[in-house]
C-alpha cells in the first residue's frame, strides 16, 4: 500500500475545478489511512500545474511533462497510468 | 462494416423503486412497462441505423447481456430499425460487474465478426458508472471515443469525430476499429415505425451463452470488482413548516423578518 493517488485534470495550465475537489477526497482519504497523498499531472508544461497541486494539499507530485502530452489522448495517457500504478502500487487511485 | 450497438435494459424514467435490505425493486404504477431501453442508448441505436443509411454499413446489430426480459429493449431496437439482435445470456454472468459485462460484450463483439465500430450509450441511467464503453474497448483492444456528438466522416480505414468536452467541442481521427459512446446531442432517436414494431414482434432473437463465446477471463459475482454492498434509499429530509398569522400583512412581514433574525438566517 504505497498512498493515495489524485488524477489531476488540467486546462490551459490550470488544475479544472472538479480535480480540486478531488484532491480534497484524496487529502481526506490519505489522512484516514494515514498514507501520503500524491497527485498526478500529465501533460505540457505543467510546472505549474504541479505547483498548485501542492498548494492543494499533496504530499507529492508524480509528473510526466511531454509534448506529446499536450492534448489528452487516453492512448498515450492510459499505458502512462497503467505502468506507473503496477510499478508503484498505490493503495488508491482517484479520479474525478 | 458491420455495426454494433450494446444496449442495456434500464428501469423505465417513471419507474417507482424501493429497497429492502439492500435489494431494489421497482415497478411502473403508471402503466406496465417498468423496464425500457436505456434512454441514453436510444442516441446510439439510432446513430447506428444512420451508419447503415449514411455511411455504407451493412448492418446495424442491437447487442445486450440479461436474462429473457431484456428481448423487450431488443425488439425495441429492431423496430427502430436494426436489422439485427443478439442477447448473450448465462447463469455464470449473474452478478458480473460493468468489467465482467465488457469481457462479455468484446467477446459477443468478436464472435460477430468483422465489425467496425461498436456504439455505446454514455452512460445507463440505473448503474450511471459510465465504464462499460471504455472497458469494452480495452477488452477488444480498439481505440474508446466518448462523448462523441458527431460523426463527421468515415474514409480509408479512419473515423473523424467531434466529442462534446467540458469546455467545448474537440474533433478526433481514429484508426478503425473504434469504440464510440454518444451524448443526447448528436440526434434525435426515431420512433420505432408501425410496420418495425410489427416486423418485431415477430422476430426470433437469438441467445448465445458462455460456451458460445471466448469470454477472457472470470465472470459473476465473485469475479466482480465491484460491490454494491450498501444500497439504502436517501433518507427523508427533516423539516417543519411554520405558518405565521396575523392581522395584516404587514404584521405578518415584521414577524417573518423577527424569526429570520432569530433563526440567523439574516
Amino acid at each position: 500500500m504505497n498512498g493515495v493517488w489524485v488524477w489531476i485534470e488540467n486546462r490551459d495550465g490550470e488544475i479544472i475545478a472538479i480535480s480540486k475537489e478531488a484532491l480534497g477526497v484524496g487529502r481526506r482519504v490519505a489522512d484516514e489511512l494515514g498514507q501520503p497523498l500524491t497527485a498526478l499531472v500529465f501533460g505540457h508544461d505543467v510546472g505549474g500545474v504541479a505547483e498548485a497541486a501542492f498548494n492543494l494539499g499533496a504530499d507529492a507530485v508524480l509528473g510526466a511533462d511531454d509534448e506529446t502530452l499536450a492534448t489528452f489522448r487516453v492512448e498515450a495517457y492510459g499505458p502512462l497510468l497503467v505502468q506507473l500504478v503496477q510499478e508503484r502500487e498505490p493503495a488508491v487511485v482517484h479520479g474525478r | 462494416m458491420k455495426v454494433v450497438v450494446c444496449t442495456k435494459q434500464t428501469p423505465s424514467t417513471t419507474a417507482v423503486f424501493t429497497v429492502e435490505n439492500g435489494r431494489v425493486s421497482w415497478s411502473d404504477p403508471s402503466g406496465d412497462k417498468p423496464n425500457v431501453v436505456n434512454p441514453w442508448d436510444e442516441y446510439a441505436v439510432e446513430e447506428a441505423i444512420r451508419l447503415t443509411e449514411n455511411h455504407g454499413a451493412t448492418e446495424a446489430i442491437a447487442l445486450t447481456a440479461g436474462p429473457p426480459e431484456s428481448d423487450e429493449a431488443l425488439k425495441t431496437c429492431l423496430a427502430m430499425g436494426c436489422s439485427q439482435a443478439i442477447r448473450v445470456t448465462d447463469d455464470a454472468f449473474v452478478g458480473s460487474d460493468t468489467l465482467g459485462t465488457a469481457r462479455i460484450l468484446a467477446a459477443a463483439i468478436n464472435k460477430v465478426g468483422e465489425v467496425q465500430i461498436a456504439l455505446f450509450g454514455k452512460q445507463a441511467i440505473d448503474g450511471d458508472s459510465g465504464h462499460t464503453a471504455v472497458q469494452t474497448a480495452r477488452k477488444l483492444g480498439w481505440t474508446p471515443l466518448t462523448y462523441v456528438s458527431e460523426i463527421k466522416s468515415i474514409n480509408d480505414g479512419q473515423i473523424t469525430v467531434e466529442r462534446l468536452v467540458e469546455d467545448g467541442k474537440e474533433t478526433v481521427t481514429a484508426n478503425l476499429p473504434v469504440v464510440i459512446s454518444v451524448v443526447k446531442e448528436i440526434n434525435e432517436p426515431r420512433y420505432p415505425s408501425f410496420m418495425g414494431i410489427r416486423k418485431a414482434s415477430r422476430a426470433t432473437i437469438p441467445t448465445w451463452s458462455a460456451a458460445d463465446l471466448e469470454i477472457e477471463g472470470r465472470l459473476g459475482t465473485t469475479a466482480s470488482k465491484a460491490d454494491w454492498s450498501h444500497v439504502y434509499p436517501i433518507p427523508a429530509r427533516e423539516g417543519s413548516v411554520e405558518i405565521i398569522e396575523a392581522e395584516t400583512v404587514a404584521e405578518q412581514a415584521r414577524i417573518l423578518v423577527d424569526r429570520l433574525f432569530e433563526e440567523k438566517v439574516i
